[in-house]
């Protein structure tokens, strides 16, 4: 080739050079740090949704009184929600009852990303058009909540879980709650 | 109803755009005049299926509908009607079809507007427009869909954030929108110039006015947005070099080297690669701010829900078109037309050498922003690049720019003569020396930015009126270039003078005096105000000066409904200043009950937007302009 013609080049090299560099980011992106919504101390909102493969099971606040619970929203199309599933799995492995709830999912796909990643959930509840989502005051996925005996919302994480906020935040105050 | 039969009409324009972006290349390449008039009649269809979707969610926020998911998450039965009219846009699926709404607004202008333009240029135009709308309506209804129902429909919606409940919010946004997506009609016609064998030269004036439209209305979003962000968002600051923010002056900068080099390439076909080059750039960065905003991939004060499918959709896009559109040039670029050569010392010279320094500052800010996310991908941890990095590189590169823009009007086409275009510059050197007196006399010497910025801002404004009075006979001729430098020399006067910002802190309860900055304060009275949706405590307080007697009312306010309080800021603008007062949060201290105050004097800051306003005219004018001149 001429050299003209690939000094021509140089832009589209320069932006595919760029391109690389964003996906890259893509997937390291931190998630966002709350600004407002928290919802701690206020009693859980009344929540009935279908369980995932249940058979017309249905997962409801109510059925859940007295006993404290965690609550996760996640859904198989969201990148940060693969990236704590790991810390879901290692806690699942430690007796702690956690509901999932899919946030405008598919049952299909959800079936599937858990059939490949694990299931750590004690149940899967759908929200499929994101209602509940609406009332637990989402921002995006993932969020946890911990709920206790009186159903009261304890602890509201907005992102993927890591090791060091599972270990500085969740489980302290898991066992305050488990030992009342 | 109305909702379902907007979801049917921004689908059915999904698919129509599909044909848009495929039936006028085939008539292009077939010269079948009926298939490009079939182009024209689709981007029109398009225009009025995405406006009908728009204003069907309009409706619906209007008229309260939450079984709309977008409306719920948004809206609440007692927001004012202005906001539920602008909270249309404010959350991120709403923005997209306002983002879509423009660029099919822009398609059906190519389709009508122009006169003169080769029908084959245009047809191609009309497609690639056509495959940037199919690429955001993809995006809209599969990642953003604005539509969605639920059932049964809460009784009430979670309302809007109240630092957007703001009339900010009506101008900012669609202001921004127009430039920015404005800008893909550039980037349509400069890929149907590169797609188009044998062209002129001098074609490049059929991009003249869409640049000069998009770039108007940029300068007038990014004015507004400075504004908003200064009075509403109570931060005292007009400028934080926030990524999102970068975002806008990106294309803004990029557009900016493209405006003057389009003039070089239309008026004398000089630097056609280079103006095609630019108009594929500053799209490119329109859509990289974009995704920047629409991914949350930059930490941000702009950022709210965000999903990560969303990011690599509009990845992907930006990928597609900036990556095509330059493979295109590459592909073609040897095969344009030389343009004529011209002297070093000439008006092209100057244009050229404005484009340089602009472009270095555009790349310098696009680094700047990237680099955390840079060095984050390469595994070297989290930093944010803050403004002292952006102060420190953007404004030494655009200092030199000011002095160019005041000296380069005054050269002669093909070849200038600095003697005789400095015999120009008395005034402007008059100017210059007068504004950096005066900010000595007024201010001390504390800051060589200052006194610098100041210079030249008076330098660029001299240079403007000596321009202007040696074109008195002929001022439409030159309007967007004496308006927008006009602008830009007083913008800058407005900018130097936040350099010279007194803030102070403290704090009062009522019936407290206080002497701060020359200012003698009381603070008078306190009461309980209601508004319509919010609660507030609202301050009197008495600024005096001299003869300058004022009362000010800022306010505490309280959103029930998000559980969200927000200052809201009392501002005193005149022409040398603006007195800035914001109230805290009610203090208990023992008995007493105390406010935190915060006292601002911003000297010249309206200057910042009165300079941005008369800037964006500029653009106007040269619009109108165009039309005049048939360069349409």
């Amino acid at each position: 080739m001429e050299k003209s013609k690939i000094k021509a080049f140089t832009p589209f090299i320069v932006f595919a050079l760029l391109v690389v560099f964003l996906v890259i980011g893509l997937h390291h992106s931190k998630p966002q740090v709350p600004k407002f919504a928290q919802h701690i101390g206020d009693t859980a909102p009344v929540t009935d949704l279908p369980i995932l493969n249940g058979n017309g099971a249905r997962f409801t606040t109510a059925s859940w009184h007295g006993r404290p619970y965690m609550i996760n929203f996640f859904a198989s199309w969201c990148g940060d929600c693969k990236a704590e599933h790991e810390e879901l799995m290692t806690l699942a492995a430690s007796h702690l009852p956690m509901i999932g709830i899919t946030f405008k999912d598919k049952a299909d796909n959800v079936t599937s990303y858990l059939g490949r990643v694990g299931d750590p959930f004690i149940a899967v509840a759908q929200d499929d058009n994101g209602r509940a989502g609406i009332d637990w005051g989402l921002t995006g996925v993932p969020e946890t909540f911990v709920v206790d005996a009186q159903g009261i919302i304890r602890w509201h994480h907005i992102g993927a879980l890591t090791d060091d906020i599972a270990r500085d935040e969740l489980m302290p105050l898991w066992e305050s709650l488990t030992q009342q | 109803m109305i909702i379902t039969l907007g979801h049917f009409a921004v689908s059915l324009a999904l698919l129509l755009s599909l044909a848009q972006s495929i039936i006028p290349l085939f008539g292009a390449s077939q010269n079948n005049i009926k298939k490009i008039q079939i182009g024209r009649g689709l981007a029109l269809a398009n225009f009025v299926l995405v406006a009908t979707g728009f204003f069907a969610l309009m409706y619906a926020h209007v008229t309260d509908d939450f079984s709309v998911v977008n409306v719920a998450m948004n809206s609440h039965s007692t927001k004012p009607l202005l906001y539920k009219i602008t909270g249309t846009w404010a959350s991120h699926e709403g923005s997209m079809m306002l983002w879509v709404l423009i660029l099919t607004l822009f398609g059906a202008l190519i389709a009508l507007v122009p006169r003169d333009m080769p029908l084959v240029l245009r047809a191609r135009a009309l497609a690639v427009q056509g495959m940037t709308g199919v690429g955001f309506l993809a995006f809209i209804l599969f990642t953003s869909d604005p539509f969605i129902r639920i059932f049964p429909a809460p009784t009430d919606g979670q309302d809007l954030n109240p630092l957007l409940q703001d009339p900010g919010l009506a101008f900012h946004p669609p202001g921004l929108y127009m430039g920015y997506v404005g800008f893909s009609s550039v980037f349509s016609l400069a890929a149907a110039l590169l797609m188009t064998r044998d062209i002129d030269a001098k074609w490049a004036k059929y991009l003249r006015v869409w640049v000069l439209l998009s770039w108007g209305f940029l300068t007038f979003g990014i004015t507004m947005g400075s504004w908003w962000a200064y009075y509403e968002l109570g931060w005292g600051g007009w400028w934080f070099w926030d990524p999102v923010e970068n975002a806008a002056l990106m294309p803004w900068l990029s557009g900016t080297a493209l405006l003057h080099s389009v003039i070089a390439s239309a008026r004398r076909g000089a630097l056609l690669r280079w103006t095609l080059l630019l108009s594929v750039i500053t799209f490119s960065l329109s859509l990289l701010g974009t995704f920047l905003v629409r991914s949350g991939i930059l930490t941000s004060v702009h950022t709210f829900a965000v999903d990560p499918e969303r990011g690599v959709f509009v990845l992907a896009l930006l990928g597609i078109a900036t990556g095509g559109a330059l493979i295109l040039y590459a592909a073609r670029a040897h095969q344009l037309p030389e343009g004529t050569l011209f002297a070093p010392i000439s008006r092209e010279g100057g244009l050229l050498i404005n484009n340089l320094f602009i472009c270095t500052a555009c790349a310098t800010l696009v680094t700047g922003t990237l680099y955390p996310l840079l060095l984050d991908a390469l595994g070297g941890g989290t930093v944010s690049v803050g403004a002292p990095y952006f102060n420190a590189t953007m404004v030494p590169l655009l200092l030199p720019v000011l002095f160019i823009m005041g000296f380069a009007p005054f050269l002669k086409w093909n070849k200038g003569d600095v003697r005789n275009a400095l015999a120009n510059m008395k005034l402007a050197a008059l100017l210059m020396l007068t504004a950096i007196a005066a900010g000595l006399y007024a201010y001390g010497n504390h800051h060589i930015i200052g006194f610098i910025a100041l210079g030249a801002g008076g330098w660029v404004v001299g240079a403007s009126i000596t321009d202007a009075w040696r074109n008195r006979d002929a001022l439409f001729a030159n309007a967007p270039r004496l308006l927008g430098h006009l602008g830009i020399g007083i913008a800058v006067i407005g900018m130097a003078g936040s350099v010279y910002n007194q803030e102070n802190a403290f704090t009062m309860q009522v019936g407290d005096a206080r002497d701060v900055s020359g200012y003698h304060i009381t603070f008078d009275a306190l009461a309980d105000v209601q508004g319509e949706n919010y609660l507030a405590q609202r301050g009197t307080f008495t600024v005096i000066r001299g003869d300058d007697n004022v009362t000010l009312y800022p306010e505490w306010r309280f959103y029930p409904v998000q559980a969200m309080p927000l200052s809201h800021v009392a501002l005193r603008p005149d022409a040398m200043r603006d007195l800035y007062l914001a109230l805290g949060e009610e203090q208990e201290d023992g008995k007493k009950k105390t406010h935190a105050v915060r006292f601002q004097i911003h000297p010249l800051a309206p200057w910042i937007w009165i300079g941005g306003v008369i800037t964006a005219l500029g653009g106007f004018a040269g619009v109108a302009q165009s039309f005049k001149k048939k360069w349409i």
